[in-house]
């Protein structure tokens, strides 16, 4: 197994006398893309803020590729790349000018004038068509692909990203996710910090989820999923919702013999809510069952994705 | 690739390679100026501002004529008018061009990314510094042909203007170091600039009355071509004064020592301001403190050699002291903003950097610092002292110098006894877990009741009755104590009642060193078991 690119270690930090992490502890492996959930105020911010090297931490460590950042800020600054929410940009500069400016203070142009490096994250990110625009008439879609632009600059191998697609209009979310997917495609292992789980279940194959300043889950989803099925009465359960041509009597008739159905009620936009026992297998058994009494089924969804239900697992949903 | 793409992307000359790595070696300037070159409102504001001051000085000029004075002296009138206007200008944009530079990119949120380029604090405030003295020169060039109307009239020399241009370029870059110096401690541009306003609209005008109107009047004591109550006195001082010692000390080195103390500490505070918690925030300004106290003891003796007798010298000397004593207390503030320790990654980087004790000394540590601070302190004022002593001898007869002698001893161990105590009492506090900015509150409270409180006291025990000596003598825990003490000394008067003030003074002067000591003492204890 690979040594993670990210470590984070009993991590704990205070703002004065108001503690907003406690013991965090997590490792993210090369390639992946990690997500990092938790409600307003879970203390995301701060741990990737941490990561960053913006703040040194109270207690704890972390280390990113090897290098811790309290002891290496300089050395784990030329690892990551980090976009934060609601980034700024300078007034009166074209999308060439910003990058260029930012390519010459992380000092990785070629010889001082050769901008290749700048002309490679333009195509990239698709912005090379606007390169002469000033950055501050851009839409905010086009402003977030910049910003990812600007962090590629020095070819990082983590990307740490905190709350990339708040704001984004659908068109931009979805191209977003596509850039990101893209990038991991490139090997880039990206950190994504979200409160929007549907987003993250598109794109996530590990998560940690922070409540309160502590971690309550934290790995890849089906193992999360498969952990808490076990310790979790309420996971034992599954939902999914039909799309049939018959109405929910016909339905409960033809799954009336059928074993591990818990239960049928109609669902939302004429849908059949079905709760069963067991997994994917068991799933199948009842769908064919359906098929076989000549049910017109032509969809069959989770009622929530996998996060969504981990997610409500294991948060008590409190103000914080 | 054709032809054409060939030929466009061939290396550019030597010249305009250099020229251009020249630039991009200093990217926040680079694009600051491509800002700024695109910002409509820029050569408005300049024609603006040439307009108005060219009416004004016109105007000056009519009315003058009017009175009919000699084109002379319209001429030495036109130059004092436009480089007072100028200074103020200078001060006021100056300082408030810089206190945009910083806090424009906290507020706008690119700060951050502009840290994680892996820009060091000191390179960000250099080019910061660039940027903002680059848009302070616009204006001073803007200004340029208006200030060569006072050649038209004549009464001053093309030398003179030249030297007047050039001071104006010396104080904009004090004005920008100090506005530098104040944005990155501002979390907004609002408070940047109306902080940094505030205070050159104040200390400005206030400078340029002290320094100009006294400045010229001692100047003129000292060369009699120097004009009188012409508070642009040192262009003229510079070419009219006849080369000699005086000339070297008064005009080359003290304005060096008064324009670089202050220069040097806004960097240094803008450095640190920019650099991270756990980065070494200490070694520069401690660095500044050391090599500052040396050159402005170094000015006070050489000042203090100008003396006509070794009595005079002394005198100076004192004068001197006194001016070095704030300077000591500055750095006690200065020493509040210093940890409590150094932080993980300064350890390692000592370690891995096998740093001496004395770089040790000099970083992060509050009590190493406090120990710094007072040893160094304490030996620049004996160093000084000694140094004015012979001075003093080498062209006076023993007996003459005695009372200023023991006058300046007096002094000089009181202020250093009130200086440990000072270090200590912040030291203490700041290892007792106050913040900086309390430490500093607090000190500084302190310091007002320590100075006023036993007078007040004095006060009302004279009133209350009882010998006038007596009474006074309660104030001795108050620094200004010093100064009654050196008058008993001057009088010749040590028996009876007069005896009792020095006698006071001197429990006051061990009372504090004691106090000094014991406050370090537990600093250091504190820290230690923490």
């Amino acid at each position: 197994m690979s040594e993670p690119i990210v470590r984070v270690q009993n991590l704990s930090h205070s703002y004065g006398p108001f503690s907003v992490l406690h013991d965090v502890s997590f490792e993210v492996e090369p390639g992946a893309i990690f997500g990092f959930i938790g409600p307003n105020g879970a203390g995301k911010t701060t741990t990737i803020r941490v990561m960053s090297t913006l703040l040194e931490p109270s207690q704890g460590t972390v280390f990113i590729d090897g290098r811790d950042v309290a002891l290496a800020p300089e050395a784990v600054r030329r690892s990551i790349g980090y976009m934060p929410d609601h980034a700024g940009v300078y007034e009166r500069l074209s999308v060439r000018e910003y990058l260029e400016f930012f390519a010459d203070s992380a000092d990785v142009t070629r010889d001082g004038t050769d901008y290749s490096v700048v002309d490679g994250v333009l195509e990239l990110t698709d912005l090379a068509k606007l390169e002469d625009k000033l950055v501050p008439t851009m839409s905010k879609g086009m402003k977030q692909r910049l910003q990812l632009a600007r962090v590629l600059l020095h070819d990082p191998k983590l990307l740490i990203l905190d709350e990339p697609a708040s704001d984004l209009d659908p068109r931009a979310r979805i191209e977003m996710r596509d850039l990101l997917l893209e990038l991991k495609r490139m090997g880039k292992t990206i950190f994504l910090s979200s409160h929007i789980l549907s987003e993250l279940a598109d794109v996530c194959t590990s998560v940690a989820i922070l409540e309160k300043g502590r971690l309550v889950a934290a790995g890849p989803i089906e193992e999360i999923a498969r952990k808490m099925a076990g310790e979790s009465p309420s996971l034992e359960c599954r939902r999914v919702r039909i799309k049939t041509l018959e109405p929910l009597d016909r339905v409960r008739g033809a799954l009336a013999d059928e074993k591990g159905v818990l239960g049928l009620e109609p669902g939302p936009q004429g849908t059949i809510v079905l709760s069963h026992a067991g997994g994917d297998a068991e799933l199948a058994r009842i769908v064919r069952a359906l098929v076989l009494a000549e049910c017109g089924i032509f969809n069959v969804e989770p009622e929530r994705n996998e996060l969504e239900r981990i997610f409500l697992e294991v948060t008590r949903g409190d103000l914080q | 690739m054709s032809e054409a793409q060939a030929v466009s992307r061939k290396p550019p000359v030597l010249v305009e390679a250099f020229i251009e790595r020249a630039l991009r070696a200093h990217p926040i300037w680079l694009r600051e100026a491509r800002q700024s070159a695109r910002l409509q409102r820029t050569p408005w504001v300049l024609f603006a501002l040439t307009l108005v001051v060219t009416l004004g000085l016109s105007a000056f000029g009519a009315v003058a004529v009017g009175d009919h004075v000699s084109p002379s002296t319209i001429g030495s009138m036109v130059f004092q008018a436009f480089f007072s206007i100028a200074y103020i200008v200078v001060v006021l944009a100056g300082s408030a061009i810089a206190a945009n530079a910083i806090a424009v990119e906290r507020e706008g949120r690119t700060f951050e990314a502009l840290q994680l380029t892996g820009l060091t604090p000191a390179r960000i405030a250099r080019q910061k510094f660039a940027s903002s003295y680059t848009q302070l020169v616009q204006y001073i060039l803007a200004l340029a042909p208006v200030g060569a109307m006072a050649f038209v009239f004549g009464g001053v020399t093309t030398t003179e203007v030249v030297l007047a241009y050039g001071l104006l370029f010396v104080i904009g870059a004090l004005s920008v170091g100090f506005g530098l110096a104040l944005s990155s401690l501002m979390p907004n541009m609002r408070a940047a600039l109306l902080s940094t306003v505030a205070v050159s609209v104040i200390a400005g005008p206030a400078l340029w009355a002290f320094f100009g109107f006294a400045g010229s009047s001692a100047a003129h004591h000292l060369w009699r071509d120097v004009p009188e109550a012409h508070p642009i006195w040192m262009p003229l001082a510079y070419s009219r004064a006849p080369f000699g010692a005086r000339y070297v000390v008064l005009l080359l080195a003290a304005p060096a020592v008064l324009f670089g103390v202050p220069g040097w500490l806004t960097y240094e505070v803008t450095v640190a301001n920019l650099a991270a918690d756990a980065d070494d925030r200490s070694t520069g300004y401690k660095r500044w403190f050391l090599v500052s106290t040396v050159a402005c003891a170094a000015l006070v003796l050489a000042v203090a050699s100008l003396g006509d007798t070794g009595r005079n010298r002394v005198e100076i000397g004192l004068g001197g002291i006194g001016f070095l004593s704030l300077l000591f207390a500055f750095g006690a503030f200065l020493l509040a903003g210093d940890p409590l320790n150094p932080s993980r990654k300064v350890l390692q980087t000592w370690a891995e950097a096998g740093a001496s004790r004395v770089a040790r000394a000099l970083g992060p540590g509050v009590t190493s610092g406090a120990v710094l601070i007072t040893v160094w302190g304490l030996g620049v004022s004996l160093v000084t002292t000694v140094g004015l002593v012979a001075l003093g001898a080498a062209t006076e007869v023993r007996g003459n110098l005695e009372r200023p002698v023991e006058q300046l001893f007096t002094f000089v161990a009181y202020t250093s006894a009130f200086f440990t105590f000072l270090v200590g009492f912040v030291a203490a506090l700041r290892a007792r877990g106050l913040r900086p900015l309390v430490t500093r509150a607090v000190t500084g409270a302190a310091l007002l009741l320590v100075g006023t409180v036993p007078w007040v006291v004095a006060a009302i025990a004279a009133v209350a009755g009882g010998s006038k000596h007596e009474a006074v003598a309660l104030a001795a825990p108050s620094p200004f104590y010093a100064v009654v003490m050196m008058s008993e000394i001057h009088s010749y008067s040590y028996s009876g009642s007069a005896g009792t003030i020095v006698g006071t003074g001197v429990v006051a002067i061990l009372g504090w060193a004691i106090l000094g000591l014991s406050l370090l003492a537990y600093a250091t204890a504190k820290r230690r078991a923490s």
